[in-house]
């Protein structure tokens, strides 16, 4: 879409009297979520909504005003916060990392790659070697100019069997990096990757200064300069003046945590603070009441889940697991635990915010019949069948308890194990026999299964293990014809739904809450804080 | 001679006690508060406080089988709506997930009833065993055993709690032990300090003179004059279990959902205070705690006034 | 009398050393150990046996015992496992967030109980002193974090004053400035705390009351308030600088409700995260503070009480 597009939007699809109505909800301040459901009621189909919708709030959207100060709280922080990127594993990471480093490449809100401190990126025929030519003139907070010894300094931390990279397996298919030049670096791969792009404007990826090897306080490119980090209690960032790009707009910009969801709430709705990560589903109606506030959500594939592990005898019995499937009231999800902020699961992960979602999978809903069937044919009669869960989210708990409700109607004896949120992925998650688990989103429907599906995959939740699926997701990364992509995809997809040990009710909308004056918003659904993109374009309506 | 006072009241400072280097025995309260009476006899507070008291045991007791509805089951199955105001099928509304607060506020009365009563009898069980054999058999045993007491008692009791919960997960059963081995530290000092005491009385010596047994003289003189004053301190002690609990219960642990318990009923729905249109979903087992701890304690001043009174009369 | 001094101090040593013990087994009863917690999702049969031998972990557990303690004495807190950082320093940024809160807390529910207190023991079995125990036992039964969301509904959001939260650097304030920071933390840990020290504080004075010489005032006819005052209030001291002690190192160590509730950072806290994440340097370091802080305060007390007994002061 050209410029003169995103400043003069056209609305010629659409008839008069919705165009009207429109311009009015583009001007008056609509959210981005009111113009998609406005969009998708006018019958503009999702993708041309979604497009419009970007460029014409970008487009009547004020120019930002430079100033002022906001203070984000995310949640859970601690000793354990870090700013090195490769070490990074908590929301309030990512969005400590935006502020005070850059990355090659940066996603919008459709997970598409844009140009950062790459302006650009190309692949040689068969995708195996990528070069990236390097923005000139950028400087690091301390003064000092980027070049590639920064950048192959930065991506090699992600390298070797030794590696404390938490990212190391995104970049597992990139045998080497090479310096070229002053300004240009070069991935040899191990194998095609067209997505490398993609995976490297993910948050693991910072730049940062050759040599680094202390992370007591960050020195990086990006739009805030550190002046103070204290794991668990704050860090303020102060706008950097020699920031390469149009940002950012805030003089300053404080992060903190604050782990109980109703204090979070207490304090944006008090104004201690200025915007906070995951509302509460249930204060929804409360908080759009309230003048000052707004919601800020993004559509997600996000997800909690239910997984059985199948390489145990009791926990692996495929009628068990078709069962609880059937089980699983996904509308009470959806409309009873989110509160609409959510779309219906289908026990596959690729949810409909995904580009290779496949839509023509027959929709699972409540149906006690057929779990009753299974359940009869799996023997298990009334013994109790625990399930390991802990708060991960706002509904993972929850889930259990539906799942219980509904089970107990057909003599399924389900023992709900609630654990602490804590050292949960470290000790319960992977290893009891069935338990919860809780999924972002990521930036590609082959990534997501890779990461949560493939037999080799560390986090396969049910040790789900398929031939035919495993030689499908490795094929259908080189593949470029359209048509055929997605009936792969659409296989891939099928394949988990029937044959994976995980029960997966819904998808969850990211709902963050900002003070109403606080604008430019990002969309990018990969984390809480608009993907953790929104530093650089944050600024305040009232300075 | 130095000597080691309790405080019977210690409560939220579950490690409360004091080593006072005075030539006194005495425990201190409302152990000696009011003047002597002789016969046991309820004042009007003590009788609400029964009345109350067996108010909710019966509730307890009959309420899961009356009440139409189970811990996790929805009244109004339909309606996708929590915080909903009492209305006829859910006479005190619903909970954050839209199930029946009056079937929870039952059944919850049953569990923390019967959880704060086993844990408070297994911390007196090893409390005043523990106590009393120290102060009857002194000496050496008496100096570790208070060493290891003095240790446990500096360490905070939560955190104690956390670590058990951590290491090998959360049930009743785990519960009730871990709380009642926390509290068996405070009762042991209580025990201990009630049992010195009482060795000094002549009756004691003539026992020992006699040469009875160690487990005569403590089940048979100890015991029997012991036993008013720590049973005064029981209810208390219930209390600071109930709130135990539910302070494990806004870490994330506790009692296991969906089952109900007062103080993580409280827990769960305090955001009923913020966005609820009704504020009983929170109120209801806040005000359950209250009355149920105010009127075991109005008993307990009772109890208290007359043991103050034997006990004064006898010293 | 100095002797008395230093026996406490002989057995306050010998508690600190027990407890050095009980922190070091209980963190061996945690799942996992300091290797796998470092390794997270990378470990290895073979980086595990790596770390631990670096960690010293496949040593005895006596000699990792020594190991620690040894460092402890030394200053050395050691390394958090979690971030990695020396905990002295995560220790150093909050100790002054749960210093202010527990110096103010004691400054105003000391004497405000110590007040209601003494005046509950002057008349006892008043309507006045009936309210008070009834109040303080409704107040003793509500859970902290019932108590601290009435007070952010109740100020914040219906009186617009105060902060929901506790944020933002208190580097420079002025002791009022940081009251109305800290002001409604306070405020619930003093309404959790008064009960607790009203009660004692009664019941300390009303047994003073019940001693001879103060029943032998009583039939002198000297007036119950004087003789409250007069009498019975010194010599009810002792229990009394108790109480302030154990209320101090219950303010330090167990108030991880309230810090959550108000979303700062303070001990208690961060030793809840570090048994959250299984950092065990962390955990035991700071219960060892815990101890150290505990064991000092009751020496202070002992000490006090000592020096305000004549019988003490003046042995036989």
């Amino acid at each position: 879409m050209s410029d003169e597009y995103l400043k003069n939007p056209d609305f010629s699809n659409l008839g008069a009297n919705d165009r009207t109505r429109l311009n009015r909800m583009l001007r008056g301040g609509a959210t981005r979520r009111d113009m998609l459901g406005f969009m998708g009621a006018a019958g503009a189909s999702a993708l041309f909504a979604g497009s419009v919708v970007g460029s014409a709030t970008r487009a009547y959207a004020e120019a930002p005003k430079r100033g002022g100060r906001l203070i984000l709280a995310d949640d859970a922080s601690g000793p354990e916060d870090t700013v090195d990127p490769i070490l990074s594993t908590s929301s309030i990471d990512y969005v400590r990392l935006r502020q005070f480093y850059g990355s090659l490449t940066r996603l919008n809100a459709n997970l598409q790659v844009d140009p950062e401190l790459a302006v650009e990126f190309m692949p040689n025929a068969d995708a195996t070697v990528w070069t990236f030519k390097l923005r000139e003139g950028v400087e690091f907070h301390d003064g000092q100019t980027m070049t590639a010894d920064d950048v192959i300094y930065s991506m090699n931390r992600h390298m070797g069997a030794n590696t404390l990279s938490k990212a190391a397996a995104l970049v597992a298919d990139v045998d080497r990096w090479e310096k070229v030049g002053p300004y240009e670096v070069r991935a040899h791969m191990k194998s095609p990757n067209a997505d490398l792009p993609i995976i490297l404007g993910t948050f693991h990826f910072k730049i940062i200064k050759d040599g680094t090897s202390d992370f007591t306080t960050a020195v990086g490119t990006g739009p805030f300069r550190a002046v103070e980090f204290q794991p668990g209690i704050r860090s303020v960032g102060r706008r950097f003046e020699n920031y390469w790009g149009n940002g950012p707009y805030l003089d300053e910009i404080e992060t903190i945590g604050i782990a109980d969801a109703d204090s979070r709430l207490n304090a944006l709705i008090a104004g201690d603070v200025d915007a906070i990560v995951e509302v509460p589903p249930k204060s929804m109606n409360m908080l759009e009441a309230n003048g000052g506030i707004n919601l800020w959500t993004v559509k997600t594939a996000s997800y909690a889940n239910i997984a059985a592990r199948m390489d145990v005898a009791d926990t692996g019995n495929q009628d068990l697991i078709l069962a609880m499937k059937h089980l699983m009231d996904r509308e009470r999800i959806v409309k009873g635990v989110l509160k609409g902020q959510g779309t219906l699961g289908n026990d596959q992960p690729i949810g409909s915010a995904y580009a290779d979602h496949c839509a023509d999978l027959p929709q699972r809903t409540l149906d006690p019949e057929k779990a009753k069937y299974h359940f009869e044919r799996s023997g298990i009669g009334s013994t109790p069948i625990p399930i390991a869960a802990a708060e991960l989210t706002a509904g993972a708990v929850e889930q259990v308890l539906i799942l219980q409700r509904e089970a107990a109607k057909i003599g399924m004896n389900i023992e709900v194990q609630k654990v602490s949120t804590d050292g949960y992925y470290g000790s319960v998650w992977l290893k009891a026999p069935i338990f919860v688990g809780f999924w972002n989103m990521r930036p590609t429907a082959n990534a997501m299964l890779s990461l949560a599906y493939a037999s080799s995959a560390k986090w396969n939740e049910s040790k789900f293990v398929n031939e035919q699926f495993d030689q499908t997701l490795y094929a259908v990364r080189a593949v470029t014809d359209t048509q055929q992509r997605s009936q792969m995809y659409c296989d891939l997809q099928t394949m988990v739904q029937e044959d994976a040990g995980t029960v997966i009710g819904a998808h969850k909308n990211a709902v963050d809450a900002v003070r109403s004056y606080v604008r430019g918003m990002t969309y990018v659904p990969l984390n809480s804080f608009g993907g953790a993109e929104a530093a650089e374009f944050l600024w305040r309506d009232d300075v | 001679m130095t000597q080691e006072h309790s405080f019977q009241t210690d409560g939220v400072l579950t490690n409360a006690h004091w080593v006072a280097p005075q030539g006194d025995d005495r425990v201190y309260d409302e152990l000696s508060d009011s003047a002597p009476r002789g016969t046991f006899r309820l004042s009007i507070p003590g009788w609400i406080g029964v009345a109350v008291v067996v108010f909710w045991i019966v509730f307890a007791a009959i309420g899961p089988m009356v009440i139409p509805w189970g811990e996790n089951d929805l009244p109004f199955p339909d309606a996708y709506s929590e915080f909903q105001a009492p209305q006829p099928g859910a006479w005190l509304g619903t909970d954050v997930s839209d199930r029946d607060i009056l079937s929870r506020l039952a059944w919850g009365a049953r569990r923390t009833i019967l959880i704060s009563l086993a844990a408070t009898v297994l911390a007196y069980l090893v409390g005043v065993t523990l106590g009393l054999g120290s102060a009857v058999v002194g000496g050496r045993i008496d100096t570790i055993l208070g060493r290891i007491n003095d240790a446990l008692l500096s360490l905070p009791s939560l955190m104690f709690g956390l670590v058990v919960v951590a290491a090998v997960g959360s049930s009743s059963f785990i519960l009730i032990t871990t709380a009642g081995l926390i509290y068996a530290n405070v009762v042991y000092r209580l025990a201990r300090a009630i049992g010195m005491e009482i060795v000094v009385m002549d009756y004691v010596e003539a026992a020992r003179a006699r040469g009875e047994g160690l487990w005569w003289i403590i089940r048979r003189e100890i015991w029997p004059n012991a036993r008013i004053p720590l049973i005064s301190d029981f209810g208390l002690r219930l209390i600071f279990v109930i709130l135990f609990i539910s302070s494990l219960s806004f870490l994330g642990l506790g009692v296991q959902p969906p089952h109900a318990d007062w103080g993580s009923m409280v827990r769960e729905n305090i955001g009923a205070l913020q966005y609820g249109d009704s504020m009983v979903p929170v109120l209801a087992p806040a005000l359950a705690i209250a009355t149920l701890t105010i009127s075991i304690n109005f008993i307990v001043d009772d109890v208290s006034t007359y043991v103050g009174g034997k006990l004064s009369g006898r010293v | 009398m100095w002797t008395l001094v230093a026996r406490r101090l002989l057995i306050g040593v010998f508690t600190v050393l027990s407890v050095s013990v009980i922190i070091f087994l209980a963190t061996k009863v945690l799942p996992g150990d300091a290797a796998d917690i470092r390794l997270g999702q990378s470990a290895t049969a073979e980086n595990l046996q790596a770390m631990r031998e670096r960690l010293g972990l496949d040593q005895p557990y006596l000699i990792q015992y020594w190991r620690w303690l040894s460092g402890i004495l030394s200053g050395d807190l050691g390394y958090s496992l979690a971030g990695d950082r020396p905990i002295s320093e995560l220790v150093a940024s909050r100790y002054h967030n749960t210093l202010v809160v527990s110096v103010f807390t004691t400054a105003i529910v000391v004497p405000l109980s110590l007040a209601l207190g003494i005046v509950a023991a002057m008349f006892p079995g008043s309507l006045y002193d009936r309210l008070l125990t009834i109040g303080a036992v409704a107040t003793v039964a509500a859970p902290d974090f019932f108590v601290a969301m009435l007070l952010v509904i109740f100020f914040v959001m219906w009186l617009g004053v105060g902060s929901a939260v506790v944020i933002g650097n208190t580097d420079g304030m002025t002791p009022t400035h940081l009251l109305s920071h800290f002001a409604l933390p306070v405020a619930a840990l003093c309404i959790s705390l008064s009960s607790q020290l009203i009660r004692m504080t009664r019941a300390a004075v009303l047994n003073v009351m019940s001693s001879p010489y103060i029943e032998m005032a009583i039939l002198k006819g000297v007036p119950r308030s004087r003789i409250v005052m007069r009498h019975a209030l010194p010599n009810a001291i002792g229990p009394i600088v108790n109480i302030i002690a154990l209320s101090l190192a219950y303010l330090i160590s167990s108030v991880v409700v309230i810090e959550v509730f108000f979303g700062y950072q303070g001990l208690a806290v961060l030793m809840v995260q570090g048994v959250q994440t299984r950092d065990f340097v962390l955990v035991q370091s700071l219960g060892m503070l815990f101890c150290a802080v505990y064991v000092g305060l009751m020496l202070i007390a002992d000490v006090c009480s000592i020096l305000a007994n004549p019988r003490l002061r003046h042995p036989k």
